[in-house]
């Protein structure tokens, strides 16, 4: 390209930068959009990985009531195994100086040399330090949450003994990057709940398992990690070799419930990412595609005069690939400095719920160059459309002004239709006209509406869903105030007698919580089989009740019951349907394997539960009516005088108020679920403000004779902006109609993409999601007539109309 | 029902001498723009031929009735310049860039350089100015700096008054002449203007596609009368 003709390109840039810069704007918030989804999902999928691998989280944990020091040596040499480590976890209570709640602690081992797994990462970087007696390492959120430091005090509750320590700092690890209180609910309460890392043979004492382990921790040998059928013998044989002490659990890594937690979110987020922002980048790209080649076909004349020079075809094109280049570029450089704002905005989320180390706002040169690239290619595409329609014709074509458009009847004018047409006043005739005769303009307008109303409307139903799902859960299932855990499970009925004598206790429910295997038996396939907790429900269970979830299952629930009622979940998982036969292997009490069946199903949408009478557990366990859940309704008023009596008591595992519970899930997902709500609304609006933006402005610069003659007419800018509108309401309002439908379709679609062990989205629409989404709609849309508006009335139409036909 | 064939030009023949200034007349529709545009290498006859003759030893001669469209591109760069009744000066560019968009192209020597040629037609001192900010007149005249620059043999003129008031209408002609004389242009131009036809060499009518005549001296003379009371 020759200097003059560098020259004309800037300048025509800059004379068009108002339909430029709505072109530019909607390229940068595809690109955006595209960024930062698939940046947080790089971001977090990384900074896992590597934390994972680097701080070594073992590839399985196993709990033992005791087992002695010296099996770890004997089990390492099984065939499979490739390194064990034995440690001890305790569950105790902190005191938190001017923090009135217990606060719900984990106590974890830590060896003198060091974790060999799940090792830990100082907030402040560096190495971790040896611990002596009384010094503890928190975990992170839980130390920052109470803004503590090191040197702080802190009183530790372990088995009714209270120990002070001294805490030396925060640390974050691989096993502990979700922390849930038991009993508690869905998202972390990092101020009434805690790990703390203390020296192993201080808790061995503490516990009572001197020369013992409780749990271990173990990683396959190179040959079979990775192979799953291999790695469940090996751990099978572990268990096998354990079962002697005890064993209460045995997990591989891939159903650790922050492994779990963490897996479900980044899946998620693949989802997100690659549906959302692909929906987008294409009505990006077809909208930059007609712009651009409206723009370049508008230029014809000049076109034929540079061809009547003596400049040839190619050289004219590259020229105006200019147009396209400079729009591609522009949008990409403000998508990707936008995008990585909005990744970082978006990390800082995760980081307030995962604790974990994630990485600042990754940049992926290859995200920004397919990016880029596509909003560059499609640019591209769209000046070379609109040039090449110029340049194949010859230059004393091109050089005349196009042919009128042709003009003939559409569709609507032909047929018994014509009656109809008539009575249409002539301002709905040149919209309806203009529709058909641009076909596919008039397709990305309505495209670009249908897919912002569609993200809409799926983006606010997850948001209900989320709501709906603690609704039922936590308020359908459950209606007592607290939930306290006992450390072993007792005599129902004389615990029954003694809370219900506690300050301020209205009513008690006893259950019976206990951990099993349960394995499906059905004949021909294979065998599949899940560790869960067995909920044994009260006899007429008026608090908690997840049946209730399924009004058949409550009704049919009987206390003599012989069977279990599965979560759906977990009878597909299993592979049992109603009436199929089950094998629960206990791993408490008697620790036998008994045959049950399953009586029926229950819709929960939160892990994998197996319900059965309390009586009957207990049964099964080798005890008559014992409870180590214990349910009550209280009086408000006297919450401290009761947490005080409570905590009094060793027995007492945890407390749970599950109005704090709904209060803190509540806060966290306004908070985090909030802000990328309104982020996706925020962007398909935006989305779709700059499509119907551009599409109108094209519409306009090709009928910018009409609007010259309408304002001759005596027109007001207002009353010509008007007629143009018609043409976007008419294809917005069905895109928006359509997207109501697309949105449903699609919740549906996430939904079945979401469906995991720990969480199942209830399908879910609300009307208000659907009307909102419409509002959103039609605020953008407002907007974005009132700038063509503005275009209007700057419309220099004397000049328009002196340009020769 | 098929489409009508429309003959814009109809067994023309028609032999342009060098250095001669051919003024062509004809109503709308007659085929004067269509016979400029076929010799300028615009477009490209159904049937016959159209040759240019360089000047001795630059080229052999030309067949442009079926020269490729890039060979009719270097042809339109080297020998030909055009002059619009509507300027088709590129609107963001100054007198002297859209002058520069010609000469770039072209490394023909000849007496002027972007700059001289715009001082030739008298606008030196307003290089810098964009078509918009220039009159009718003074943009015809960028118009024509702009095709004398790039040193062609011949100049085609298609209606280049007729979008001018008479007085700058007569100016232009009398630059024309001027550029015709001094530097031995060959100039072919349409004109609806009888008033224009005192300058030309030769004056021929077309009539629907044909060249129905050339018209005598006298006839020039009487048309030039008519149109100039």
């Amino acid at each position: 390209m020759n200097r003059q003709l560098f020259k004309k390109l800037l300048r025509d840039l800059w004379l068009r930068k108002g339909s430029l810069g709505a072109l530019a704007f909607i390229c940068t918030i595809g690109i955006a959009f595209l960024i930062s989804s698939y940046g947080v999902y790089f971001d977090l999928r990384d900074s896992r990985d590597s934390f994972y691998d680097t701080y070594a989280l073992a590839d399985f944990h196993i709990l033992v009531k005791a087992a002695p020091e010296n099996i770890v040596q004997r089990l390492s040499t099984l065939p499979g195994v490739g390194r064990l480590e034995g440690g001890v976890q305790l569950e105790g209570r902190t005191e938190v100086q001017g923090f009135a709640d217990p606060v719900q602690t984990t106590l974890v081992g830590v060896p003198r040399k060091g974790k060999v797994f799940n090792r830990l990462l100082p907030l402040s970087g560096g190495e971790i330090q040896q611990l002596e007696t009384d010094q503890a390492y928190a975990s992170s959120a839980f130390y920052q949450e109470h803004k503590l430091q090191a040197g702080d005090e802190l009183s530790v509750i372990l088995l009714g003994q209270k120990e002070d320590i001294t805490l030396i700092g925060g640390v974050q690890s691989p096993e502990w990057v979700y922390v849930l209180a038991p009993g508690g609910g869905l998202a972390p309460d990092p101020l009434r709940t805690a790990v703390l890392f203390m020296p192993l043979r201080q808790l061995q004492e503490a516990g009572e398992l001197e020369n013992s382990y409780n749990i271990l921790m173990g990683r396959f040998s190179e040959e079979i990690r990775g192979r799953k059928e291999l790695e469940k013998q090996v751990l099978d044989r572990i268990s096998a070799e354990l079962h002697p002490y005890g064993v209460t659990s045995a997990l591989p890594r891939s159903q650790f419930l922050s492994v779990q937690f963490l897996e479900s979110d980044i899946v998620g987020l693949k989802v997100s990412a690659s549906v959302m922002p692909t929906l987008c980048l294409i009505i990006v790209a077809v909208v930059l595609n007609v712009v651009i080649g409206r723009l370049v076909a508008g230029q014809r004349t000049v076109v034929g005069t540079l061809k009547a020079l003596g400049y040839p075809s190619f050289s004219i094109t590259f020229h105006y690939l200019g147009f396209g280049l400079a729009v591609g570029v522009l949008g990409a450089a403000l998508g990707t400095v936008l995008g990585l704002w909005l990744q970082e905005g978006l990390l800082s989320i995760y980081r307030s719920v995962y604790e974990l180390p994630i990485n600042a706002a990754g940049f992926y040169p290859e995200l920004i160059a397919i990016s880029a690239g596509l909003s560059l290619g499609f640019a591209l595409l769209g000046t070379a459309f609109g040039v090449g329609s110029a340049t194949r014709l010859s230059p004393a074509t091109a050089m005349r002004p196009p042919p009128p458009e042709k003009g003939g009847r559409i569709l609507l004018e032909r047929g018994p239709a014509k009656y109809l047409w008539e009575l249409l006043p002539f301002s709905w005739k040149l919209v309806l006209r203009a529709i058909f005769r641009n076909p596919f303009r008039s397709l990305v307008t309505f495209g670009s509406a249908f897919v912002a109303t569609t993200i809409m409307v799926e983006s606010l139903a997850t948001g209900s869903a989320i709501g709906v799902l603690i609704d039922k859960e936590f308020r359908q299932a459950q209606k007592q105030d607290v939930t306290v855990l006992l450390r072993e499970a007792r005599n129902a009925v004389s615990v029954a007698r003694e809370f219900q004598s506690l300050p301020g206790v209205w009513s008690v429910e006893c259950h019976l919580n206990s951990p099993a295997v349960l394995r499906g038996a059905r004949a021909g396939t294979r065998v599949q089989e899940r560790e869960v907790l067995l909920f044994g429900l009260a006899s007429d269970p008026k608090l908690e009740n997840p049946l209730r979830l399924s009004p058949w299952a409550e009704e049919n629930f009987d206390d003599s019951d012989d069977g279990l009622y599965l979560s759906r979940k977990l009878a597909e998982v299993l592979g049992v349907d109603v009436g199929d036969r089950l094998e629960v292997e206990l791993r408490s009490g008697t620790r036998r394997t008994v045959e049950s069946r399953v009586l029926g199903l229950v819709d929960t949408s939160l892990g994998l539960g197996a319900y059965l009478p309390a009586r009957q557990l207990s049964l099964m366990l080798g005890e008559s009516a014992v409870t180590n859940k214990i349910l009550l309704t209280v009086d408000l008023q006297k919450r401290d005088a009761l947490v005080e009596e409570l905590q009094r008591r060793p027995e007492v595992l945890n407390i749970t108020w599950r109005s704090d519970s709904l209060q803190q899930m509540e806060t966290t997902l306004q908070q985090n679920l909030g802000t990328m709500l309104t982020v996706i609304v925020v962007f398909s609006g935006c989305l779709a403000f700059g499509a119907v933006l551009n599409t109108a402005l094209v519409s306009l610069s090709e009928r910018e004779r009409e609007v010259g003659t309408l304002r001759v007419l005596g027109y007001t800018p207002f009353s010509v902006t008007a007629i143009f509108s018609g043409e976007s309401l008419l294809l917005n309002s069905l895109g928006v109609i359509f997207g109501w439908g697309g949105g449903i379709a699609l919740t549906y679609f996430v939904t079945r993409a979401y469906d995991t062990e720990i969480f199942r989205f209830p399908f879910v629409v609300e009307a208000s999601n659907i009307l909102y989404s419409t509002l959103v709609m039609i605020v953008f849309l407002i907007a974005s007539q009132v700038v063509l508006g503005l275009f209007v009335k700057n419309l220099n139409w004397l000049e328009v109309l002196k340009i020769r036909e | 029902m098929g489409e009508l064939e429309v003959r814009a030009l109809d067994q023309v023949t028609l032999e342009v001498q060098r250095g001669e200034l051919l003024m062509v007349l004809g109503q709308s529709g007659s085929g004067k723009s269509t016979l400029l545009n076929v010799i300028g290498g615009m477009d490209r006859p159904t049937s016959g031929e159209v040759i240019y003759y360089p000047k001795k030893d630059e080229a052999p001669p030309l067949h442009l009735e079926k020269a490729k469209d890039s060979a009719l591109t270097r042809f339109r760069r080297t020998y030909v310049g055009f002059v619009f009744q509507f300027f088709n000066l590129i609107p963001t560019l100054t007198a002297l860039e859209n002058v520069q968009v010609a000469t770039a192209l072209n490394d023909r020597p000849g007496p002027f350089n972007a700059k001289s040629s715009l001082e030739v037609v008298g606008l030196g001192d307003r290089w810098d100015h964009f078509p918009s900010q220039l009159s009718g007149g003074q943009q015809q005249r960028v118009a024509i700096a702009r095709a004398l620059a790039s040193n062609p043999d011949i100049l085609l003129c298609d209606e280049p008054t007729g979008n001018l008031d008479s007085e700058t209408g007569e100016q232009v002609l009398k630059l024309l002449t001027r550029v015709h004389k001094e530097y031995g242009k060959t100039v072919i131009m349409i004109t609806h203007n009888p008033e224009s036809v005192r300058i030309a060499d030769r004056v021929i009518e077309l009539k629907d596609g044909k060249v129905s005549r050339t018209l005598t001296e006298d006839e020039v003379h009487q048309l030039w009368q008519e149109g100039h009371h």
